[in-house]
């Protein structure tokens, strides 16, 4: 049994965007972009889920790399790339069962 | 430059007012509290958030976040304690700073916490005057009419902090119960 709860929508995001390297700015934009312009990452709310996502041990700042004009650049770890396979599972688990009982309740 | 003086409790009327004067053009430069200084500018241009920071702004976490924040494209313009102002150009769209649930949550929380202090020491300042106003009152004592101002005032502001505390207590109630359901 996974120990690990729900991810936010922000963090599965970011946890995705981040298996190039990015600074904070690219993020933002590439989860808009995949997203459909359905999710726009407010910055705070990115500042937080980067600070916590780092302390996880699930994404790390690139060493050194501070990209154009400055600007610092995360990308994740192999802890977080398992972390975010495991999500999906959760997440396929939950649409799974979504299309079967409502599927169902229409018959 | 222009000076306007306003008190505020709550932190989302003090937005909604630097907003309203941005639109007019008046766009916010720094805050002296009760003081703000405002210079003209194209109405609309920016879009204004206030954020209580968990520490103060020379500290390094602050300060990475402050970082942070010019990387976005969000400016910082000034602070009072642990409130940060900040703006961004309207151009780049709608500007939130922490939509979720939860970081709002703790804002109030920690707005909320900020208020209690206040609150105590009012009562105790408050407090404090009745020796002299009991001896006062008993005929051993001087006339104290500072101590009774002070304490009238004193209760007056305890008053003001209560009743913005039981709308914060609401207002973290209903966002805790939204919390249940989902993340913003």
């Amino acid at each position: 049994m996974s120990e690990q709860g729900a991810l936010t929508e922000a963090a599965y995001y970011i946890l995705l965007s981040l298996l190039e390297p990015r600074h904070g700015y690219g993020i933002m934009q590439y989860v808009a972009e995949i997203s459909g312009g359905r999710v726009h990452l407010a910055a705070g709310t990115l500042y937080g889920a980067l600070t916590n996502l780092c302390d996880r041990g699930w994404i790390e700042e690139r060493p050194g790399a501070r990209g154009s004009r400055n600007k610092r650049e995360y990308r994740i770890t192999d802890a977080g790339r398992e972390a975010v396979r495991r999500e999906l599972g959760r997440l396929e688990e939950l649409a799974g069962n979504g299309r079967r009982i409502l599927g169902e309740a229409q018959e | 430059m222009e000076k306007r003086y306003r008190l505020f409790f709550d932190f989302e009327e003090e937005e909604r007012w630097i907003n309203e004067r941005a639109a007019e053009g008046l766009l916010l430069r720094a805050v002296h509290y009760p003081r703000y200084d405002f210079e003209r500018g194209e109405p609309g241009s920016y879009i204004y958030r206030m954020q209580l920071l968990r520490q103060g702004v020379r500290r390094p976490e602050s300060r990475r976040y402050l970082e942070f924040l010019e990387e976005m494209g969000i400016e910082y313009v000034d602070h009072v304690g642990c409130w940060i102002y900040l703006r961004r150009p309207a151009a780049e769209g709608p500007f939130e700073l922490q939509p979720d649930l939860d970081a709002r949550i703790a804002q109030v929380g920690r707005v909320r916490t900020v208020m209690w202090v206040g609150l105590i020491l009012e009562i105790v300042a408050s407090a404090a005057q009745l020796p002299f106003l009991l001896d006062w009152a008993f005929g051993s004592g001087e006339a104290a009419w500072a101590n009774l101002l002070v304490l009238l005032f004193g209760l007056g502001v305890a008053a003001a902090i209560g009743w913005e505390l039981r709308r914060l207590d609401r207002k973290l109630h209903r966002m805790r119960s939204d919390r249940q359901i989902g993340e913003s």
